[in-house]
């Protein structure tokens, strides 16, 4: 293979003209640290000045989509033939734009290895403001390339979303648009400590297999690029010992931060006031667990004038690379990358996928977050008969369920007429524990005439509930600046220990969701001492997907964190007059479509 | 001896092998000339011992692992018990196993019958024809130089339902009989649940008969015990075969009302005598419990018992639970020894409990006399059960393809046994001339989880089903209880569109232990039940994927032609119109 030098690369870089594309692999860039990162760009034959598209992240550049993640890969290309049209897919790569779909349309993609993976070397620090700084070079660095327009943006799901929010709050020079697709934003509340409590699964299974497992220095251990022949994660093959030096163990770091105060949550969380670039904000509906507040917070919290938020659903990393993905990104690139004057402007600011059950959507305009027109709407928990309604309870009454149980499900009866529900959920509880503490899971859910759950197929799990929440006890002191009606704001700055047998107010945020429930169908609240269950056995038989139990990897049951006798405890749930017991949720009355007067 | 008895017979072999002496291919004359072939296993001496026989299509030289795999597998992962103790080299389906049975001082019998297996002839199963061959067998068993003079039967499903029918022949050598999970009326449980055509014996038909129909030969298997062909040793044309057996699902489908085509096959049970031990499945409705419930209540036996459990069709009987059960009975009555099963409830039960909890309990009978038969009424404000009647009139309509309707208890405040047969009364009409109801028993967990077991096919089986079709409404009230609704399926009455009809449904007979905290609820569906999660792959013997009532699925077009049978149908309750379902609920002892 012939390797072409430019000035800007060095004796492991190269270059290939192929695929109507020129691809310049392992281009070096150098952080102020003195490290090199490397990167691949992939730019058009012809000489000129192009809009970048970039992303920064561990999942390896060399690694094939289809080599590190099969079944999703075959599913999704299933699914939507249109993703393998008009390209060769040599370059598809887990969550990043292919630049096939890019190049031929005048735009220049780049793909950085993280620190410390793939084709990078240096120590691993997950989410790191190291890696947002690495981040924001590269930016200002693409944005001075001699085939550059001087405006980059950043497009990637997920790892390639969340350091979005991270490098705009950096405010690069030559950062112009971010399209975080599908990314948490508050690594606290978002990812490591739902309400508090360590959400180990997702944080231990996906550190371990998804960036350990490419770590750079794996070398020879590793994997083979189908793209180019070389090392996914190399050139060179370190010890074992040198590659566990070269990382910080993200599951102990998590663990042990159990408060927001923490310094390593401080540095990484985006400081919303300077998150000032145009963004497109895209959130998946069945994302609970990890990305969708971040989309909804990074949209209603950030300083950016010009900003869109697109609501979608099924897998995580589908809609991305659809028809329908496509256009929406190429049109809020195109305008704000290239000038083009493509309409982009009068695109309504809120584009909702409306579900309804049997995985249907409909796309519906909105001109904010949450929308005004929401009819706030209380339904009280009756404990008497397990019931939940819009009438205020006049009784005291409560029900006692065991920590870590199933705990209890409150119902409306059927509904007499379809009701959509859509935005962010708050739900009051007045919880006394036999111990000092209590962990509260909350499944808002909706059950078929024939009480079967209507679930739908989220960004991971297939049986994904209408939305969840979750809140430790201990963990319930309010930020009240913060605090908004729909949506309880908690500073996770102390640990207030129960009185055993004492009943507290809790204020639990439930994520934003959206559900048509149709006439006949019930609405109810779980509150749960445990991770949600689909009640429907899964059945492996129907693939890989299925084998999640309805919380894919996103669990809440380390022992170190849940210890048995503080969280195994009996919970007992209050309601009366003086305690009225809630969840609150955005019922949305029909659009008026014209106004007659 | 046998050698020489038989000799000059083309296929007859003897051999002693697995400790026993096994008789290959024993030929048994029939009244009409036919010769019948068994196996007969038994203890290599000169003794005389009694006779555990069972007479059947399922073909007696077929390993169990060759149609059945999946089910094998499933009872050996759960039931180590089963396959422990023996080769298994003479395991076949849904008879047992003669090297459990032949050292405790018992002959096997194992008859093919008429046209499968290694018996030529004309298959019709179930006819009055293999009735009478099943009693012939008896009686020839009867007298042999091996035999003590008393035949015992056992077996399960159709090993079982033919029981019922050769007992009320009164064969004279017929001692006892153990069905296991067998049905007895072949219209209400077999071929139309209340009315309505179940399609399970089309493909169980295709599945599990003509694969061993005789002269399938040398397109089946060979027998792993003996090598020859299972289903030979002759190989029949395509044609010929189809020549030697009945049309079957023609046959039933041509006969959509209880006549004379039934009568020939549901036995008077009246007319059963022998000593009985009644073996029910909690979850094999609609095909065997009510058959077992119904051969308890209704045989004449003096001395008779009712056994229920839980669990796969034929998982237990194969167990050291199942084989103790019907040893005990049998060394009573097939060899004398009263002590074997001494004072035995009559009703032994295995309370069900949700997450496959059983719990043994003896009852005196059946239904069991403590019952508090308990009216839980259709409230259609919040679609709940209450304990009282509705106050208002109401009307809810829904789709027949569609969901239906769902009335929930409130969390039940203490653990509260239901347990016996059911009714449940609706008044419906509908928008054409007829409306299948199917009405089930559901229970859930606080977190509404549905609790369904692992019943005798379906994995997600509920906890009871009926069936109706309205048209055939019409109540014989001489042969009706309150709790157990006799209709004679002798006429369709059709429904005048829009107007209110009452109808009585039957809940095949069933238990469960509600425990504090769940709910219970009616389910009043136009289609069958649909479990509320994933599918099941089903089994290796079986055509479709399981979704919650295994293959008894009731989706025959010409049964049910959508003109009819897609449509509205409206639930009526108010004060002048009932809606309740009647349950046996069980104080403590």
């Amino acid at each position: 293979m012939a390797k072409k030098k430019t000035q800007y690369m060095d004796d492991q870089a190269w270059t290939d003209v192929r695929d109507g594309m020129r691809i310049d692999w392992d281009v070096p860039i150098e952080m102020d640290d003195g490290l090199v990162l490397r990167c691949d760009v992939y730019r058009p034959i012809k000489d000129g000045k192009y809009p970048v598209i970039m992303t920064y992240g561990p999942y390896g550049k060399f690694l094939h989509f289809d080599d590190a993640y099969h079944d999703q890969y075959e599913r999704m290309l299933e699914d939507f033939p249109e993703i393998g049209a008009g390209t060769s897919e040599k370059y598809q790569n887990w969550e990043v734009v292919d630049p096939e779909r890019w190049v031929p349309d005048d735009y220049v993609c780049i793909r950085v290895d993280g620190r410390g993976t793939g084709r990078s070397p240096g120590v691993i620090d997950i989410w790191s403001l190291r890696e947002a700084q690495d981040l924001a070079i590269c930016v200002d660095w693409a944005g001075v390339q001699s085939w550059s327009n001087g405006k980059v943006g950043l497009n990637g799901i997920s790892y390639y979303a969340e350091n979005q929010w991270q490098c705009a709050a950096l405010q690069p020079k030559h950062l112009a648009a971010i399209c975080p697709w599908e990314g948490a934003a508050d690594f606290y509340r978002d990812m490591g400590h739902h309400g508090g409590i360590l959400c180990n699964g997702f944080v231990k299974d996906w550190s371990e297999a998804q960036v350990y497992s490419v770590q750079y220095g794996k070398g020879t251990n590793g994997k083979r690029s189908r793209m180019n022949g070389e090392w996914v994660s190399g050139p060179e093959t370190l010890t074992e010992e040198e590659l566990g030096q070269n990382r910080n163990n993200f599951y102990d770091d998590v663990r042990t931060r159990k408060l927001d105060t923490d310094e390593y949550w401080q540095s990484r969380m985006p400081d919303w006031s300077k998150v000032k670039v145009p963004m497109l904000s895209t959130a998946n509906w069945g994302g609970q667990g990890l990305h969708p507040r971040g989309n909804f917070e990074g949209f209603t919290q950030s300083a950016s004038k010009e900003k869109w938020l697109e609501v979608h659903g099924i897998e995580h990393w589908t809609h991305f690379y659809t028809d329908y993905g496509m256009d929406l990104q190429k049109r809020f690139f195109d305008y704000f990358l290239k000038g083009k004057k493509n309409g982009w402007d009068k695109q309504p600011k809120v584009q909702l996928q409306v579900r309804h059950p049997g995985e249907k959507f409909v796309e519906r305009h909105e001109d904010e977050w949450p929308l005004k027109r929401t009819e706030w709407t209380k339904f009280y928990l009756d404990p008497s008969d397990m019931s939940m309604s819009t009438t205020p309870q006049r009784k005291k009454g409560d029900v006692t369920y065991g920590g870590f149980s199933d705990g209890v499900t409150f119902m409306t009866p059927p509904l007499e007429e379809d009701v959509e529900i859509t935005g962010p959920i708050a739900s009051k509880l007045w919880v006394s524990s036999a111990t000092t503490d209590a962990d509260m899971f909350l499944v808002v859910r909706v059950f078929g005439p024939d009480m079967k759950e209507v679930t739908f197929q989220g960004a991971l799990d297939p049986h994904t509930p209408i939305a969840q929440g979750w809140l430790r006890a201990s963990h319930r002191k309010l930020d009240t600046k913060k605090t908004l009606p729909y949506r309880p704001y908690h500073t996770h700055d102390e640990e207030q220990p129960l009185e055993p047998g004492k009943a507290y107010e809790l204020d639990v945020e439930v994520w934003p969701t959206c559900i048509h429930v149709p006439k006949g169908y019930r609405l109810a609240l779980s509150v749960r001492g445990r991770d949600y269950v689909y009640p429907g056995d899964s059945n492996t038989d129907l693939g890989e997907y299925a084998n999640w139990t309805g919380v894919a990897i996103f669990r809440h049951d380390d022992p170190r964190d849940r210890p048995a006798d503080i969280f195994g405890g009996d919970v007992t749930l209050h309601t009366g007059p003086s305690q009225q017991a809630y969840v609150m949720l955005p019922v949305i009355p029909e659009k008026r479509t014209s106004r007659k007067k | 001896m046998d050698d020489i008895k038989y000799a000059g017979d083309p296929i007859f072999r003897s051999e002693v092998r697995e400790g026993m002496r096994v008789d290959w291919d024993v030929p048994i004359e029939m009244d009409d000339g036919l010769v019948l072939r068994a196996n007969v296993y038994r203890p290599d001496d000169d003794g005389q011992y009694p006779v555990v026989m069972s007479h059947g299509p399922y073909g007696k030289d077929l390993h169990f692992e060759e149609i059945y795999k999946t089910c094998w597998d499933l009872m050996c992962e759960n039931h180590p018990d089963v396959p422990a103790g023996s080769t298994n080299i003479h395991q076949s389906w849904e008879v047992c196993d003669p090297e459990k049975w032949v050292p405790k001082g018992f002959v096997v019998i194992r008859v093919d019958s008429r046209g499968s297996g290694r018996s030529p002839g004309y298959l019709e199963v179930f006819s009055s024809r293999e009735t009478q061959d099943f009693a012939a067998c008896i009686d020839w068993a009867g007298v042999q130089p091996w035999s003590n003079g008393r035949v015992g039967l056992s077996g399960i499903s159709y090993y079982a339902v033919n029981q019922w029918q050769v007992a009320a022949l009164k064969p004279k050598h017929l001692a006892a009989i153990c069905p296991w999970e067998g049905f007895n009326d072949f219209y209400r449980e077999l071929s139309h649940n209340g009315g309505i055509y179940n399609t399970f014996q089309r493909h169980w038909y295709d599945m599990q008969i003509m694969k061993i129909q005789h002269g399938y030969g040398d397109r089946g298997w060979r027998s792993r015990a003996n090598g020859e062909w299972a289903a030979g040793p002759e190989t029949l044309s395509e044609e010929d075969l189809k020549a030697n057996r009945f049309d079957l699902h023609g046959d039933y489908i041509s006969h959509p009302f209880d006549d004379e085509w039934y009568a020939t096959r549901t036995p008077d049970l009246s007319k059963v005598e022998v000593p009985v031990l009644s073996c029910a499945n909690w979850g094999g409705a609609p095909l065997h419990p009510r058959g077992n419930f119904n051969g308890y209540m209704k045989s004449s036996s003096r001395q008779k018992w009712l056994e229920i459990h839980g669990l796969e069709h034929w998982s237990l009987y194969y167990t050291d639970y199942g084989n103790d059960l019907q040893m005990r009975f049998f060394e009573r009555f097939l060899r004398g020894d009263d002590s074997a099963f001494p004072d035995e409830p009559k009703v032994m039960l295995n309370v069900r409990h949700p997450g496959e909890k059983f719990v043994p309990r003896g009852e005196d009978d059946w239904p069991i006399p403590r019952t508090q038969w308990t009216k839980f009424h259709l409230e259609p404000a919040g679609q709940i059960l209450s304990e009282t009647p509705s106050a208002n009139d109401a009307a809810i309509t829904f789709a027949s393809e569609g969901d239906g309707l769902t009335f929930l208890s409130t969390p039940v405040e203490e653990d509260t046994e239901i347990c016996g047969p059911m009714a449940v009364k609706l008044n419906v009409s509908s928008d054409t001339s007829d409306a299948d109801l199917f009405v089930i028993l559901r229970v859930f967990q606080p977190d509404l989880k549905e609790v369904t077991f692992r019943g005798a096919l379906d994995p997600h089986t509920p906890v009871a089903s009926g069936w109706l079709r309205a048209s055939h409404r019409a109540l014989d009230a001489s042969r009706s209880e309150e709790w157990a609704p006799f209709h004679p399926h002798d006429k369709a009455e059709p429904l005048t569109p829009g107007e209110v009809y009452e109808v009585d449904v039957e809940i095949h007979a069933s238990g469960i232990v509600v425990p504090k905290g769940y709910r219970f609820g009616i389910s009043i569906r136009g289609c069958d039940y649909v479990y509320p999660g994933e599918p099941n792959s089903g089994l290796s013997n079986m055509k479709n994927v399981f979704t919650g009532v295994g293959p008894f699925l009731h989706d025959d077009p010409d049964n049910r032609p959508d003109a009819i049978y897609k449509n509205n149908i409206t639930l009526h309750v108010g004060p002048q119109k009932a809606g309740y379902a009647l349950l046996p609920v069980i104080p403590a002892k």
